[in-house]
Parts: C-alpha cells; structure tokens; sequence
C-alpha cells in the first residue's frame, strides 16, 4: 500500500466537505479558495479544485455569479446553495462521526491522541 | 533571441516567448482533451482565467515576458492532465460510494497510473537525417542504430544495382512526413507525450535544428561514418547539382535558338529555314516544333529544380516555400500537357485540320492575307504557326513573369 496514495486519498475525500465548510462562510471565488486550502495544505495542485467546484455546481450545490473587479478581469463569486447547506450539513455530522470513531481509537492506542483532530472545528 | 508575441487569456494580455507559447499551448490542449463536453469546457476556461492571474502576478512582480520557465511552474502549480483527471475520476467515485471510496478507488488508481500505451510513429528525422532524414527515421522507429542502418541502406543500394533503392527512397522522402513539432518528435523517439517530455523537448529544440545533435551512445567510429557519410551526401548532392544546372542552361540555349528560329519562320514564312531540321517534312511544322519547345520546357522546370534543392545543404540556402513549389508543378504539368496536345495535334493535322480551324478565326486569316507579306506562302502554314503562337505565348509569358 502506498501511503502517498493513501494520504492524498483522504485528503480528497475531504475536499468537498471542506470547499462547502469554505463558502458556508462566505462567498468566495476561486483564488480565494485556493488560497484558502493551500494555507490548510488540503490542495497541492490548484486545478484540483476546478473540476469539484464544476461538479458541485451541476449537481445545485453550488452557484456562481460574475463579479466585477478592481483588477483584471470579472470573476466568478461561487456562493453554497440551499440543497448545498443540506448536503453540507450531513456531511457534518457523518465527520463527527468519522473523528469520534477515529479519536477513541486512537486515545486507546497512544498517548497524544486529541492533539490533531479538533484542529479542523 | 527568440520571438515574443501576444496572447489575450481570459482579457488579460501578455506578451510570451514562442516556446513558452507552444507548451502552454500544449497544456490546455492536453486539459481540453483530459475534460470533455460543456462541463470539461467550462473548467478549462477556469483554470485558464487562474493561469492568467498566476502570469499577471508575474507581471506585477516585474517580469516583461512569459518565458518557458513560467509556463512550466504554472503547469506545476495546476497539476499534469493525468493526475487531475485521476483526481476527478477517484473522487466522482467517492461521490457515489461516500463510505467505501477508501477501498474503491485503489484498484482504479491501479488502472489509471499506468501511462498510455506508446505508440511509435515514422517520421522522417531531418535534424540526424543526411538527405532527407528517412533512414534516421526508420532508425528512431524500430529502434536500430543509425550508423547500422546507413551502412545496411548503402549495401542495398549497390547490391539492387541503385534505382530500386533510389526510387523507393524518394517516394519514402515525399510520403513520411516531418517530426517538426515537440510531440511528433517525441511520437518519433516512442517516448509518452507528457508536459514533462515536452517541455523538455521544446528546451532542447530551441537550440538550432541545424546543430548535429550528438547521439548519446554514438562511439567515435559510428560518429566518424556518420561525418563521412555526411561528406558523400555533399558531394553526390553537389554533382547532381551541377549536372542539372548546366543541363538547365544547355536547355536554355537550345530554347532561345529555337524561339528564335520558330518566329523567324512565322514572320518569313519562308519553309527553306527550317528544312534542314528534321521536322521539315512534318504536316505541320510550326506546331510540332512549339511541341518540342514545350517538351524541353518540361524537361528543363525538373533540371532547375534539382539544381535549386542541390543549394540548400551546400550553400545553406533557404528551401523555396510552398506557393513556389506548387506553381513550379502546376506550370510542369501545364507543358506537358501542351507538349502531348501540340505533338498530337502536328502527327495527325493534315489540312482538314488546319482548314477547319481557320474558318474558325477567319479574322485572323483575313488580315494575314490582307498584310501582303506572307501572299507567296501557303496560307495553312501561316494560320498553323499563328494558332500554334497564340497558347504557347500566353503559356510563356506567365512563365517568364514567376
């Protein structure tokens, strides 16, 4: 089993439920995003994310808008949808459930067992 | 130096050199393949607009033009085709099966990392090549030694008594096409088309395709058959040259004597002039002999030809473009029409002919004979040379002006 593979398929389980945590908090547009994961270390290549946010948005998750900016070109301001903070909110309490299960393992096997997980709440 | 031009992404411009321009060029390609449809469209043009901000960022720290380097950090920050279709394939996958795409998606990461199959393509390998670069491209493409292969092809040539060969090779030089672009050459070598090859490929091609490019496991014997070989293909390339460009003004000669020698006798109309030729005893006369001038015309496009091609290796002239060729070709055919037309129309044209067309253009007929001047003379004769003059004139004079 290759653990690079393992660890960049957790992460990318992760990435939608993250994107949605992400603009839950306000809308945002893609190099936000970016910026936003890439501080998180969730991403390491950016047109990762373009195809997700796509996805999201065809299944109504997600809308977009076009916004006018001080630089450049008009950007596209994603915010989440109503079925979105739906979809998002199971999301939630299926990752409570994940990192439960994952801290009460862990605390049964070693000692720093909570330092990691509620970093994400 | 290199050339700089200016592209519009997303409503930005920038200005970027022609290799950093072909690569980025490749990339998007290589996404518009990786997405499909209305969906893969639109992320495209996303992750085109972010790699227009990543170049404006660029911009604004200072750098004048996007270089090679540029387009290759930005194509590291996106991520390779490859891995990010991998990322939406994996990932569609856990969006169906949200608990088990842990156990989903290894084995179809098993299938997807590989990479794609290689297919070898023959081109021809102009920048190893000697003549045309088929034999080098053979050589790329099943993977032989150049130097063997060379050697092989020269054994052949003098065992088939050279035609065979010769012919064969020719046909070869004008079916295989050239590896020009990054990716051909790398179809050529049978290596994957990946962003990293290419980009590799677009360094090393900008160093002048006129530099030999040394082979990595040539030793100094193969390397010096290579040189000779090099140096032969100079010299019989500069003796066909030579050839045919004397040829060529032999012809020359011979087309001005007979131009000269036709008009005479149109305007004297006077048969002793030519009697001595052998076309003398023809029907007619002035026709079959603008036959034979576009007979040498014919001969004499193919001898110019070779003797303009023997320039570019030895005088490191430029190849004549395109539009030049095809001229050149259509005007040979032109005459060789004309000489099978004019030649056909001398052997069978008794003066039914002739008499027929003349009543065609009576006009013409009429001010000969009103001119006085050819009255001793049988009237087909004249109309013959003046029917013969009219299409190879308008023939000529076209010619003269390319």
């Amino acid at each position: 089993m290759n653990i690079d593979n393992l660890k960049s398929q957790m992460r990318k389980g992760m990435l939608e439920f993250c994107v949605l945590l992400l603009l839950k908090r306000g809308d945002a547009y893609a190099s936000e995003m970016i910026a936003r994961l890439k501080d998180a270390h969730l991403i390491v290549m950016e047109g990762t994310l373009y195809p997700l946010l796509t996805r999201l948005k065809n299944d109504g998750l997600l809308a977009y808008r076009w916004e006018e900016s001080m630089q450049g070109p008009p950007r596209k301001y994603y915010s989440i949808t109503p079925l979105g903070l739906e979809f998002l909110g199971q999301l939630q309490s299926s990752w409570d459930d994940i990192s439960r299960s994952v801290a009460l393992l862990l605390s049964d096997s070693t000692i720093s067992s909570t330092t990691s997980n509620p970093s994400e709440e | 130096m290199k050339k700089t031009f200016p592209v519009n992404i997303n409503g930005n411009i920038f200005y970027i050199d022609e290799d950093a321009y072909k690569l980025l060029l490749d990339y998007l390609s290589q996404l518009r393949a990786t997405f499909t449809g209305e969906e893969g469209e639109e992320i495209v043009n996303d992750i085109e607009s972010r790699i227009s901000e990543h170049f404006d960022e660029r911009i604004r720290l200072g750098a004048n033009v996007i270089v090679l380097e540029d387009v290759n950090r930005v194509i590291e920050t996106m991520g390779r085709p490859e891995e990010l279709s991998d990322e939406t394939e994996t990932s569609s996958e856990s969006s169906e099966g949200s608990e088990n795409s842990g156990q989903a998606a290894p084995p179809f990461n098993g299938t997807a990392t590989p990479p794609p199959p290689i297919h070898k393509k023959l081109y021809r390998d102009v920048r190893h090549g000697v003549f045309g670069g088929v034999i080098a491209g053979l050589a790329q493409y099943l993977g032989w030694d150049v130097t063997i292969m060379r050697i092989l092809a020269v054994i052949l040539t003098l065992c088939t008594y050279f035609w065979p060969c010769i012919i064969l090779y020719l046909v070869a030089w004008m079916v295989i096409p050239v590896a020009r672009t990054p990716r051909e050459i790398l179809e050529m070598q049978g290596q994957p088309v990946t962003l990293d090859n290419i980009g590799q490929t677009v360094i090393n091609n900008s160093v002048p395709p006129a530099a030999p490019i040394p082979n990595e496991n040539s030793s100094a014997v193969s390397a010096g058959i290579n040189t000779f070989f090099s140096v032969a293909a100079k010299l019989i390339i500069g003796f066909f040259g030579l050839v045919f460009g004397l040829g060529a003004i032999a012809i020359i000669c011979v087309l001005l004597a007979a131009v000269a020698g036709i008009t005479l006798f149109a305007i004297a109309g006077n048969p002793v002039i030519i009697e001595g030729l052998s076309w003398a005893d023809s029907n007619a006369p002035i026709i079959e002999s603008w036959g034979y001038i576009c007979v040498l015309i014919a001969v004499l496009i193919p001898c110019v030809a070779v003797a303009r091609y023997a320039c570019i290796p030895i005088f490191k002239a430029k190849a004549p473009s395109t539009p030049i060729v095809i001229t050149t070709v259509i005007f040979e055919v032109i005459f060789i029409v004309a000489a099978v037309v004019l030649l056909a129309i001398a052997e069978h044209s008794g003066n039914s002919y002739t008499d027929s067309w003349a009543s065609i253009t009576p006009f013409i007929t009429d001010s000969i004979t009103l001119s006085g001047i050819f009255a001793h003379s049988p009237l087909s004769t004249i109309t013959d040379s003046l029917l013969a003059a009219v299409p190879t004139a308008a023939l000529i004079t076209p010619s003269i002006a390319a």
